[in-house]
């Protein structure tokens, strides 16, 4: 069986799912046959890794394998091993191309000495290699590596550009998606195609069909729309209703402390549950229940003090 | 194929007041001054100092990186360093006989691990050694008296004309056509980095569009802008990630040292009310609690940012009493 994430990872840049500037930038390079030190930064599953390798494979062809080294977060990040790694890489020449392409995926996690050490390793070899750095959070990147690189954002996926991908991934292996469930899986995936495209396998393996409700038992999520039924009926003043909803939320399973972080989402991306001071009022009440939560306060009392709260807010 | 589209040229050393930092540099040199440091922000120009005056007087530079070294089994690292940086004074090659200057990248590193070092080395003959330093550090009383023997060298965060200023020279010189528009932009996004300048540079070279889009970076000079963006109630293109603990804690206490300036009254209470929330939470976020880390971030930036009547702010620069916020009850 193959796995579907290889399967359907871009092989050119074409393929590649928004990311307009980013791969504008590449194409470039690929043409002019120049490549800079880089930091690619985005979100996890939105083809930062891919990209990298899609660089590589349309700069050196046949010989991209042997010009390509990507060090992730598994391997060992000692400074000794880093070192090791990359002077043996760059040390050898290219084969039948200018350089060689270093990529650290997961740069983000490398110490401050690791990235103070890389900044001259960078220049020692800059004759012969190019590094690479795949990110989430840019500032976790010293500022003299920051200053080195050409910065390349990948952009969380947009609603439309994840729900054409799943259309694209279902005609192809034969699964049905209703419209409920395609929504749940693009809430659920949030611009992650990794992860999107890791579940819709795990579902397919169950069965051809793929509903909401599906999609939310599998992932370990708890059903969103429930969750802005509750907070909507607390909003309104319907204390008693609310405290249903979320009750038997609670007694089908779902940990409490998923479901603050779920409400805390919700809160923060859904705008038109609440407007803007009464959303600061509410993300104030809830962090400070998960804190008492983290004292070690009861967490069903503090979650309906939370809801009386919001009950409240409306008087 | 090239391999890189610019060239960087010695010559090209900027500073914000002409002749400032270089003559001090050049004149210390000729007097006979072995032993300094230049301490300053990345990328305004320190090692490009070095260059620039060891071309000028026929210098050989060697740059030496501390944070390469590790203590292999028993060797002691302070003695690692200590033995790096002296081998490297003494060191000749047979066939270069130029004056040498050593160029340690990091004093920090010495610092860290044992300060006596730099008074071991103020004694070694020879050659003219620089540390580079980007932090206070040095500053530090317990510091203080290892760095006394040193000749510190200040360099200071590039201003916008300055830059503008490279970039044209630089432009000119490899043959690339800039229009002003583009020259702005580039000077704009360095935020006072030459590297980063340099870099930008490289990409409008390759990519050749001017219409390409230049990302920031973000460092620590990102502070005022995200602290102005809070107290004016508009976070657009504002980054509103924590690296640490520490790093929530003193943006809080910055935010706490300026409300002032922004908010009265009711507001200022408001504002209190949820940033004595955040520093309790952040308390507890130490190495376990991370789940709590979001609500710092939405209390020190959106609710703090929706207290705000929508009036454009700009607070001083001015660093807080850190003593009065770190002293213990």
């Amino acid at each position: 069986m193959t796995l579907w994430i290889e399967k359907y990872r871009p092989a050119s840049f074409d393929d590649i799912i928004g990311q307009r500037d980013s791969i504008e930038k590449l194409r470039a390079m690929v043409k002019q046959g120049d490549v800079q030190h880089m930091i690619l930064s985005g979100p996890p599953g939105v083809g930062k890794t891919t990209s990298a390798m899609v660089l590589a494979k349309e700069i050196f062809g046949n010989t991209w394998t042997q010009n390509f080294m990507e060090l992730n977060a598994s391997d060992d990040r000692k400074l000794s091993v880093i070192q090791g790694k990359v002077k043996e890489f760059a040390r050898s020449r290219p084969i039948d191309a200018p350089f060689k392409i270093i990529m650290f995926d997961e740069a983000d996690s490398l110490t401050q000495e690791a990235q103070q050490a890389l900044r001259r390793m960078m220049e020692e070899y800059s004759a012969t290699c190019r590094f690479v750095f795949s990110v989430n959070y840019q500032s976790n990147i010293i500022e003299p590596l920051q200053s080195r690189c050409a910065i390349l954002r990948f952009q969380p996926l947009s609603k439309e550009d994840v729900l054409s991908f799943i259309d694209r991934i279902a005609g192809k292996e034969g699964l049905e998606i209703d419209v409920k469930g395609k929504e749940a899986l693009e809430y659920v995936s949030r611009g992650d195609l990794r992860a999107l495209v890791n579940l819709l396998q795990s579902l397919s393996n169950i069965s051809k069909k793929i509903s909401a409700d599906t999609v939310y038992v599998n992932s370990g999520m708890v059903d969103i729309g429930k969750i802005i039924e509750g907070l909507k009926a607390a909003i309104s003043g319907n204390y008693l209703k609310s405290k249903e909803t979320f009750s038997s939320l609670i007694e089908s399973g779902v940990n409490m402390k998923e479901l603050i972080s779920q409400i805390f989402n919700v809160l923060t991306a859904q705008r038109d549950v609440l407007d803007d001071k009464a959303r600061g009022y509410a993300i104030e009440k809830l962090a400070e229940i998960d804190y008492k939560i983290v004292e070690g306060a009861t967490p069903f009392i503090q979650f309906q003090a939370f809801l009386a709260f919001l009950s409240a807010l409306k008087g | 194929m090239m391999i890189s589209h610019l060239k960087q040229i010695p010559e090209n050393f900027i500073e914000n007041y002409t002749g400032s930092i270089l003559k001090k540099f050049v004149a210390a040199v000729d007097s006979g001054r072995k032993r300094f440091i230049f301490n300053g922000p990345a990328g305004v120009g320190k090692s490009f100092l070095a260059d620039a005056v060891a071309g000028k007087k026929g210098f050989l530079v060697e740059k030496i990186n501390l944070y390469l070294l590790e203590n292999v089994d028993d060797t002691d690292i302070s003695d690692l360093i200590y033995n790096t940086v002296y081998n490297s004074v003494k060191s000749r090659s047979l066939f270069d006989d130029r004056k040498k200057v050593v160029f340690v990248e990091d004093i920090e590193k010495i610092l860290s691990v044992d300060p006596s070092i730099l008074d071991k080395l103020s004694g070694v003959e020879d050659a003219i050694i620089i540390f580079q330093s980007e932090t206070g550090e040095i500053f530090r009383a317990k510091n203080k008296r290892h760095v006394s023997g040193y000749e510190l060298i200040q360099f200071y965060r590039l201003n916008e004309t300055s830059v503008r200023a490279y970039v044209i020279r630089l432009a000119r010189q490899n043959g690339l056509a800039l229009n002003d528009i583009t020259v702005e932009r580039i000077a704009k996004n360095s935020r006072g980095n030459l590297q980063s300048a340099f870099t930008d540079m490289a990409t409008i070279a390759i990519s050749g569009s001017a219409g390409v889009e230049l990302p920031p970076r973000n460092g620590d000079d990102g502070l005022f802008e995200r602290i102005d963006a809070v107290f004016s109630g508009d976070l657009r293109g504002i980054s509103t990630h924590f690296a640490s603990d520490t790093d929530a804690k003193n943006f809080a206490i910055w935010l706490a040292d300026k409300a002032p300036q922004a908010y009265r009254g009711s507001r200022l209470s408001q504002f209190f009310e949820k940033l004595s929330l955040a520093d309790i939470l952040i308390r507890k976020i130490k190495k376990q609690n991370w789940g709590l880390m979001r609500y710092v971030q939405d209390l020190l930036f959106n609710g703090t940012a929706s207290i705000s009547g929508g009036t454009r702010t700009k607070v001083t620069r001015f660093a807080p009493n850190w003593e009065l916020y770190y002293s213990q009850v």
